[in-house]
């Protein structure tokens, strides 16, 4: 703990200014106490209790039997097909979701920049709209009305346009389902990253933009240019986020899933969640050892990919 | 495709208008293809909430007047609006508590020099990295042990602790923009650092303090993780666990009508805040970022 500060002097007899070098010692312990207090319950200590939990055999709560047994936990979650099917899940979405929501916030930012301020700032909050939607909504949107093969918005906007197998398609059959989400997920997803890549292009100096036309490049000489390699900042922090994210997903899924998961829509963090709190469906056992397990497996993979990308993209950093 | 720069001084010197309606058509039609499509949708939501679930399933909305009666369902038999409140006032708790607990110590972090001043920021700092399902298993065993499972109390406290991280981040690099002539003044006159900061350095970031009050109240107000946790009886439920309540009990019922006046008793509080505030919240998004 980095308490700047914990002897406290007398502040009796005290001249002001001593008074005031007193306080600017007292002071920022206090104003920070609270802080440094909520972080240690939330996160210093659960974060330290998570490692000592994975390497032991607990079966409730309670800590009650609970006993050591190495990389067990790890071992057993590697050879488990219904983890290593949910791994490869996120993987999925992380690459094919993360091409498409970074693709489109590029596609959207060029197609704002080229609009006046009024319509632009309209169609920004546009984008940005579906993100601030609660997401058991956002998924109660998409899997109850848009994919209902009733009344929904596919199946009445593809047959209107006469495009008979679109609109009777089952979007949310078990086969389709796990693609089904992916697309509601970029949807509530995108205008954030629109957003930020937005801002980050909207730093860059328009000097060079207009010295870049004046020596003829093109539009695409101009992207890979001056855009891309300018942004590389902000890209990068959108990756680590979006790989965060990814990694995170829980409530999309169990909402998209109400009644019961399949492995084609497992994620880890649901995966987890039930090892720890047991599951409507599958009579499995509760391992809160295990579920700890994952939960260090997950924080390596953030650590290591948002280290790895940091570090892939940060050759070439230019300021500016 | 290309960023260009949003004047470019050239394309105003050209008489006619063409070039420039050329340059904008695919944006207006790609942006306005979006835009219809999300306003269609919610549109299409409000206008089925008050439908009979008849007309749901014929696609024919409103033909029989407003079945205002859905929202009573989600209201009263599906319990939304104990939900809502509840939500409000967890939600509301939190938020006043969150600038409690930030603002004095973005404040001192922003402002004051101290032996460990790098590492304790540094430390609130990684908070925004650690995924939640690091802290559930942990705090569910303490939060049990201590009686907070399943109380307001226990879900405020961890909605604090989670959110305190990103609002002391936000909130130190606000008091770092803001000038400091006034402190100056105010320290020659003899105030204190706590007076300066109290009548001082507060009243300039009220700005600052509502952004990311808006902030924090559109993302606890959206929460679903730790609620499913920590609340499950049907006295402390959130919206979201009302809501996805509501979709199981939906496939029995089939009453679409009322699901669909539970998504808007949801999505219509932030719509409306996002509506009234959308320049704080977009320049928020946007600061918080690009750093």
């Amino acid at each position: 703990m980095a308490a700047p500060s914990t002897t406290s002097a007398p502040n009796s007899n005290a001249s002001g200014s001593s008074l005031q070098r007193n306080a600017a010692r007292t002071l920022p312990t206090l104003f920070l106490a609270p802080t440094v207090l909520l972080f240690f319950l939330t996160f210093l200590y659960p974060l330290i209790m998570t490692f000592v939990l994975s390497v032991m055999k607990v079966d409730d709560f309670t800590l009650n039997g609970a006993q050591f047994v190495g990389l067990n936990n790890f071992q057993e979650l590697l050879t488990t097909p219904l983890f290593l099917q949910s791994l490869k899940n996120i993987g999925l979405l992380w690459a094919v979701g993360g091409l498409v929501v970074f693709g489109l916030s590029f596609l959207f930012t060029s197609l704002l920049h080229s609009l006046p301020q009024g319509p632009r700032n309209f169609f920004r909050a546009m984008i940005f709209l579906p993100h601030i939607i609660n997401v058991v909504a956002v998924v109660t949107l998409w899997s109850q009305y848009i994919y209902n093969p009733r009344f929904g918005f596919f199946k009445e906007f593809f047959g209107a346009l006469g495009l008979t197998s679109l609109s009777n398609f089952a979007w949310t059959a078990p086969e389709n389902v796990f693609w089904a989400m992916t697309l509601a997920y970029i949807w509530a997803s995108l205008g954030w990253y629109t957003l930020v890549i937005m801002a980050g292009a909207d730093q860059i100096p328009p000097e060079l933009y207009e010295a870049a036309k004046l020596e003829g490049a093109n539009s695409s000489q101009v992207f890979f240019g001056i855009t891309l390699p300018l942004l590389r900042g902000v890209l990068n922090t959108c990756v680590v986020i979006w790989t965060i994210h990814v990694i995170n997903v829980f409530a999309f899924v169990k909402a998209f899933n109400p009644v019961s998961m399949t492995s084609q829509t497992y994620t880890p963090a649901v995966y987890l969640y039930e090892l720890a709190f047991g599951s409507p469906t599958s009579a499995s056992e509760i391992q809160v050892g295990k579920a700890a397990a994952a939960a260090v497996m997950l924080l390596v993979l953030v650590l290591l990919s948002s280290n790895l990308l940091g570090r892939l993209m940060r050759h070439e950093r230019v300021e500016f | 495709m290309s960023m260009t720069s949003p004047q470019v001084p050239a394309a105003r010197v050209r008489r006619s208008i063409w070039p420039q309606v050329a340059a904008q058509l695919p944006a207006y039609l790609i942006l306005g293809a979006w835009t219809a499509f999300v306003i269609f949708v919610l549109g299409w939501i409000l206008a089925a909430s008050v439908s009979s679930t008849r007309e749901v399933f014929s696609n024919t909305l409103l033909q029989s007047g407003f079945h205002w009666e859905n929202y009573v369902t989600a209201l009263q038999e599906n319990n939304m609006g104990r939900y809502l409140i509840n939500t409000l006032i967890f939600v509301g708790i939190s938020c006043l508590a969150l600038i409690a607990v930030s603002a004095p110590a973005a404040y001192v972090i922003s402002r004051m020099e101290f032996p460990g001043k790098r590492f304790v920021s540094q430390l609130i700092l990684s908070g925004l990295g650690i995924p939640n399902l690091m802290l559930l298993i942990p705090l569910f065993m303490l939060f049990t042990r201590i009686g907070l499972t399943n109380t307001p109390a226990g879900l405020i406290i961890v909605y604090l602790g989670t959110t305190v991280p990103f609002t002391v981040f936000f909130l130190t690099s606000f008091f770092a923009s803001l000038p400091h002539e006034l402190e100056e003044a105010a320290a020659i006159d003899g105030a204190t650092p706590a007076q300066t900061f109290w009548r001082i350095m507060l009243p300039l970031a009220r700005p600052g303090l509502a952004t990311v009050t808006i902030f924090n109240f559109i993302t606890l107000f959206n929460e679903y993780f730790w609620a499913l946790v920590f609340v499950n009886s049907p006295e402390n439920r959130t919206l979201s666990i009302g809501l996805e309540g509501m979709i199981q009990s939906m496939r029995y019922s089939g009453d679409y009508a009322a699901l669909f006046a539970g998504i808007n008793v949801v999505v219509i509080p932030t719509i409306i805040f996002f509506v009234w505030q959308s320049k704080n919240i977009i320049g928020g998004v946007t600061a918080g970022a690009v750093k």
